[in-house]
């Protein structure tokens, strides 16, 4: 239940910065009876409305005898701490891996980052690192730059290999 | 041109059969893989479905959810997996029917009862989409913007967990729906100065940051599932078995139809629902969890059922009933096909076309059962690990692709972290995915409807319609949270009583 109280009390400052942030809006001379600012002030006020429902329900719940009703089930259903934590930091590395993955495509180009993204999600999902996993890493590549390039023509891109399009003749991969 | 001319014409003389075969098979394929939801397999194809004729990209999405209602229970039967949660009850009986050595028939079953299931509710479909149409001639701006509240009251209310949360869960959609420059008066909105927020955020880098992103990040930290036996073969039912299943399939498919049609029901439920029903109604309700042939047939009719009559709500009033009808949902705006009462009479082309394709769906699922069952038992038996990798790779490449931006993938992250704190702080997502879906619609309509009452609100109070819907409003958030309390007040009663009676005697004695 303090869980919901703190998140019903970050809602409720996010519902007020909205809501500040709404009515700093410039006026528009296309404006109507209902200014761009009308609708998102009304989403501010259920927002506020509803965060402030939520402090209550928690206050009133925690106020009453622990581990009973609602409280009970969450309880029941709630993951030791320690094992939340760690499934928070496997995400937190997963979400790290794909930044720079989204780092590495500008830089190394788009094949080379994919190979690179499968080889990491692999180590980090405790596969072996052996010559299957370098294998299927750089199959991913190429499979992927074939499947997204070649096939559907979307222009991904080729990061170090750029200077390689001014060539007087064509590369597969420039 | 009617109806079944139309259907005729988009099956015949346009590339729709490949693309409901094309949907049905990544369906199977995705629906196959644990972890890998209906909803996350459709999300995949919305950037690659750009450019493509819109009905031939709904058919494609529409068919996707199709297929992976019958996929999801291959993993079910086979290592006790459900690949959707539609096929969590398909494992009590499925995996029996595994371990008994009964495989292939347990499969069949589960195909054949979906086709069936499937087909029934397609008819169902054709039949009432015109009638509810009709009522499109009484819908005005207030009337629209009242629905669009309505479904969204809807959906908070019925999605699991607190209303409260289910609320607020829209209201942050439709805050992230009015970043942007405003199309009606040039003003920029929440893009502090952000030239790449210019554009607003696209509802499909939200759908697969919260479905698939946030689905990934859960399942970094879970273990690898079991292997599937490699060699497998489907054996369809008998006629003696099929007189057997009869009043199981149709059990499912009746429930399918209602639930499909009921906003925040969805084919999970639906095959919760069946299976109960099926058990009580069975002959031999004692087999039931022990490999009853009944307890695969009903689920799987009724969960293929939900993937038909989910439509209805879906196409004519704009509100889907689960995440997948969700996906859709953003499918059709995105390809500028706006959903509602008049949908049917603005493109007919559009609404016949489509239900010409998804017969074909249902009718290929027969045969693409059979097809991809070695493939998806392949893909269920390669390390988790790589699965993982060519979902993000997938994933991300599709989103890049859309705009060539990196900054897409950016926020699809970052959606996805969102995704994962609501999940764990018990926010349900899916008001937020409607909300966002559907922001647009709602605040062009209020803001038509307070322009056509010359700045006075109380219009959505004088159009009957627009009043109806919004004291229905009213009535289910009351209805919700008294509902709620109740609940919490007999379950304190309970632990109340059961505290009282398990106190120890000596505690009188002293």
């Amino acid at each position: 239940m303090l869980v919901n109280m703190l998140s019903g009390a970050v809602l409720l400052a996010l519902s007020i910065g909205y809501y500040l942030v709404a009515d700093a809006m410039p006026s528009s001379i296309l404006d109507t009876t209902v200014t761009s600012a009308a609708f998102p002030k009304l989403i501010a006020i259920a927002g506020g409305f509803f965060s402030l429902l939520l402090i209550v329900q928690s206050l009133l719940t925690m106020r009453a005898l622990p581990a009973i009703g609602d409280e009970a089930e969450e309880m029941e259903d709630r993951q030791p701490a320690a094992e939340l934590w760690c499934q928070h930091g496997r995400a937190l590395g997963l979400i790290l891996i794909i930044a720079g993955f989204v780092l590495a495509i500008e830089i190394v180009g788009y094949g080379i980052a994919v190979a690179l993204l499968v080889f990491t999600v692999s180590l980090y999902q405790r596969y072996p690192l052996s010559v299957t996993s370098v294998g299927v890493s750089i199959l991913s590549g190429v499979l992927f730059w074939l499947f997204f390039v070649v096939m559907l023509g979307v222009h991904m891109p080729s990061g170090m290999w750029n200077p390689l399009a001014h060539l007087p003749f064509t590369l597969p991969f420039a | 041109m009617d109806g079944l001319q139309i259907a005729l014409h988009t099956v015949f003389a346009t590339p729709a059969v490949f693309y409901a075969f094309a949907g049905v098979a990544w369906g199977i394929v995705g629906g196959a893989l644990p972890g890998l939801s209906g909803s996350i397999t459709m999300a995949l194809l919305l950037p690659l479905t750009y450019g493509m004729d819109p009905t031939m990209a709904i058919i494609l999405l529409a068919s996707t959810y199709v297929g992976a209602e019958y996929g999801g229970s291959i993993p079910a039967i086979l290592i006790r997996t459900p690949g959707t949660s539609a096929a969590v009850t398909t494992v009590l009986d499925g995996y029996e029917m595994h371990r008994q050595g009964r495989s292939g028939e347990a499969l069949g079953i589960s195909l054949m009862a979906g086709v069936v299931g499937g087909l029934i509710g397609m008819i169902l479909v054709v039949s009432l989409t015109g009638p509810l149409s009709r009522i499109a001639l009484y819908f005005t701006a207030p009337a629209y913007f009242a629905l669009g509240v309505f479904g969204l009251s809807l959906i908070a209310t019925l999605s699991e967990g607190s209303p409260i949360k289910g609320f607020l869960s829209a209201l942050i959609g439709l805050a992230i729906s009015t970043v942007g420059i405003d199309s009606l008066s040039g003003v920029q909105r929440f893009t502090f100065g952000s030239v790449e927020l210019l554009g607003g955020i696209d509802p499909i880098l939200v759908l697969i940051g919260m479905f698939a992103m946030s689905e990934l990040f859960f399942q970094t930290s879970e273990p690898p599932w079991e292997k599937a036996q490699a060699s497998m073969r489907i054996k369809l039912p008998s006629l003696a078995m099929w007189k057997r299943l009869t009043p199981a399939t149709l059990i499912g498919t009746f429930i399918g139809i209602f639930d499909g049609c009921t906003p925040g029901g969805g084919a999970t439920l639906a095959s919760f629902l069946s299976y109960n029903e099926a058990k009580r109604w069975s002959k031999h309700p004692e087999e039931f969890g022990k490999g009853s042939p009944e307890g695969i047939a009903a689920p799987e009719a009724a969960n293929n059922t939900v993937a038909a009559t989910a439509l209805i709500p879906t196409l004519t009033f704009g509100i889907p009933s689960s995440g997948s009808t969700a996906v859709l949902l953003g499918g059709l705006i995105l390809h500028g096909i706006e959903p509602g009462p008049a949908l049917l009479v603005k493109d007919p082309l559009f609404v016949y076309g489509l239900f010409g394709g998804l017969f074909v769906a249902n009718l290929s699922q027969l045969v693409l059962g059979f097809v991809m069952l070695p493939p998806c038992i392949w893909l269920v038996n390669r390390p988790k690990a790589f699965l993982m990798a060519f979902i993000i790779a997938l994933v991300s490449s599709g989103v890049y692709s859309i705009n060539q931006d990196i900054f897409d993938i950016v926020i699809m992250v970052a959606t996805g972290v969102l995704g994962y704190v609501l999940r764990i702080l018990r926010f349900p997502i899916l008001p937020l995915i409607l909300a966002l879906v559907l922001g647009n619609i709602v605040e062009r309509n209020f803001r038509r409807s307070v322009d056509l009452g010359y700045g006075d609100y109380s219009i959505f109070l004088h159009d009957p319609l627009s009043a109806i819907l919004l004291g229905l409003t009213v009535v289910f958030l009351v209805l919700s949270i008294v509902f709620s309390l109740r609940r919490r007040q007999r379950k304190r009663a309970a632990a109340a009583a059961s505290s009282t009676i398990g106190e120890p005697i000596n505690s009188s004695q002293t």
